[in-house]
């Protein structure tokens, strides 16, 4: 067997789990992070977890150092809203540090000599969860993986596809997109530029338009208000459509919010990747994808 | 068969035998995965919708990617009680309403199974063939009669018969029991054989047993297992946290759907 070593590879990009706070939405955050590493074998270790909170323009990040302790096997909940400003949405990133790493809570070295498939084993050997939450008790969430995004030594691929067939429309009903940008290199100004079109289910451009994306930030963007634009009206019935986005230069995180303002109800979805659809979209075959899906009519309002 | 390709694999030359392997995987169609799966609601409580779109006018924008999307519904049984076909375009998405398609056939199905195909009418474009194993993702949108709640839930099962069985499951989600009234669970079962086993409420890390059902789901069928707060051990505390344990599923990936009952009637589900 062939063993690829990565060298100087952050140890805070080892394994992450990022999140977005939800404020704007009326909302508490907090997330469950399971530690499956034993199902990896070879692989089982105990995690110290480090919290980068970020601030609201992304320009500022506040570094939490050993805020919980995660045993191999166990799951442990953490309310946000310890750690997060009360009053705007901002990032926040887990990282789940492999306890060899650690020397009195602090990590011992900043980037470390690592194998590739150690990485991938402790990403791929659970999902997190992340839930919104109201003072009565309601709440909403979603599992999903997240892995340290615009960062090379982790991936090469810097792009983003989305695809929902999940946008839903109507009387006190709303559906926002949640798109983060985040980074792991030193130096990354860079904007996520992303193309977004709304289609209607016989295939008409509804609605076209562009969003900016600064790094360490999140994004809401609704869909009512999208709609509201183009001037078309809101109908007492749901009105289904489907987004299609892409980004050429960044790897975002997206989430897909559908908001009920009459019953303080939500429902949080991640999207599918493409390798969903398509088992060989990666590498060549995904840039290809991405090159012809940006030029292409979806995205001519 | 078997020897006439080895005794024209010996006579002929080598390069005619690249050509006719280069001529055969031109007229290959495109591979496509077992049908994609998710259990769909239809009872008086809740309602559903199928949200497929044509993913292949997004990965492959330049052909016409126009084709079938191959639909059968199954009941909670197991039993299949409609098949349709239905044309979609390039840049279309189909919205189906199982309401209305079950009522059509006049059946009355409260839950059970909804799997998914699409096959592109240019089976045989290199473009598509490029992008390797197509699988017809979709979307579930559930939604209570009531308006108490709404959730969309992506699918995590194929209807591949050699999908493995896996065993001690344990959710990654924690369920709060704040404000909460019962868990519910919607387990289906895309494999081919009975599944007998056990659904579990424990406490996150200590595994302290809550609660416990046993279930059997037909082949194909789905199955729901009501868990309420008020089930949970007199004498004790209500721990602030629980988490599912379910000892077998039946496909490697088919975990059940948890849905949060809230004691106001609100709802919210996802894939555990």
């Amino acid at each position: 067997m062939v063993l690829s070593k990565i060298d100087d590879y952050a140890v805070k990009a080892i394994h992450v789990f990022q999140v977005r706070t939800l404020r704007s939405l009326g909302f508490e955050t907090r997330v469950a992070l399971s530690n499956k590493s034993d199902n990896k074998e070879g692989l089982r270790t105990d995690y110290q977890i480090n919290l980068s909170v970020y601030s609201g323009d992304g320009k500022e990040i506040k570094e939490h150092q050993n805020i919980a302790y995660l045993a191999a096997s166990n799951i442990l909940e953490i309310d946000c809203e310890h750690w997060a400003d009360e009053k705007i949405d901002q990032v926040l990133i887990f990282h789940l540090v492999p306890v060899e790493y650690v020397q009195a809570g602090s990590i011992k070295l900043d980037e470390v000599s690592i194998e590739r498939s150690k990485i991938w084993g402790l990403f791929t050997a659970q999902d997190h969860y992340v839930e919104y939450y109201k003072p009565d008790g309601f709440s909403s969430g979603v599992l999903y993986q997240s892995g340290a995004f615009n960062y090379k030594k982790f991936s090469m691929e810097e792009t983003t596809i989305i695809q929902a067939p999940k946008i839903v429309v109507g009387d006190g009903v709303d559906t926002l997109v949640s798109l983060l940008h985040t980074s792991f290199e030193r130096n990354y100004y860079r904007d996520a530029k992303l193309r977004c079109s709304l289609i209607s289910p016989d295939g008409r451009v509804v609605s076209s338009w562009n969003e900016v994306i600064k790094p360490g930030t999140c994004r809401l963007i609704s869909m009512r208000d999208q709609i509201g634009v183009k001037g078309i009206q809101i109908e007492l019935k749901n009105k289904y459509l489907t987004l299609i986005a892409v980004c050429e230069n960044a790897a975002l995180l997206p989430l897909i919010f559908v908001v009920n303002d009459k019953q303080n109800t939500l429902a949080v979805e991640h999207s599918l990747p493409p390798l969903y659809y398509g088992q060989n979209i990666t590498g060549r075959v995904r840039a290809n994808v991405i090159s012809q899906l940006s030029k292409s009519k979806i995205f001519k309002d | 068969m078997k020897l006439l390709k080895k005794i024209i694999k010996l006579v002929l030359p080598r390069p005619i035998v690249e050509k006719y392997r280069e001529l055969r995987k031109l007229f290959e169609p495109v591979s496509t995965s077992f049908p994609v799966v998710q259990i769909y609601l239809n009872d008086d409580e809740f309602t559903s919708v199928a949200a497929f779109n044509n993913y292949l006018s997004v990965l492959a924008p330049k052909i016409k990617s126009d084709g079938f999307l191959e639909v059968e519904i199954y009941d909670l049984n197991g039993s299949s009680i409609l098949k349709k076909n239905i044309k979609i375009n390039s840049q279309e998405t189909i919205f189906l309403n199982l309401k209305t398609e079950l009522s059509l056939i006049n059946g009355k199905s409260p839950m059970g199974l909804i799997a998914m195909q699409f096959i592109p009418r240019k089976l045989r474009s290199s473009n598509l063939k490029e992008l390797g194993l197509l699988s017809a993702h979709f979307f579930m949108m559930y939604s209570k009669q009531s308006d108490k709640g709404f959730s969309v839930i992506h699918p995590s099962s194929t209807l591949d018969p050699a999908s493995e069985e896996s065993f001690n499951f344990r959710s990654n989600q924690l369920v709060s029991t704040d404000g909460l009234s019962s868990v519910v669970l919607f387990q289906a079962n895309p494999s081919l054989e009975m599944l007998h086993t056990y659904v579990r409420l424990v406490t996150p890390n200590d595994n302290a047993l809550m609660l416990v059902r046993k279930i059997e789901v037909p082949p194909r069928g789905v199955t729901r297992v009501d868990l309420s707060v008020e089930d949970l051990p007199e004498g004790r505390q209500t721990p602030p946290f629980l988490r599912l344990v379910v000892d077998k599923l039946p496909t490697s990936n088919s975990k059940p759907m948890l849905c949060r009952v809230y004691k106001d009637g609100r709802f919210s589900m996802s894939h555990s």
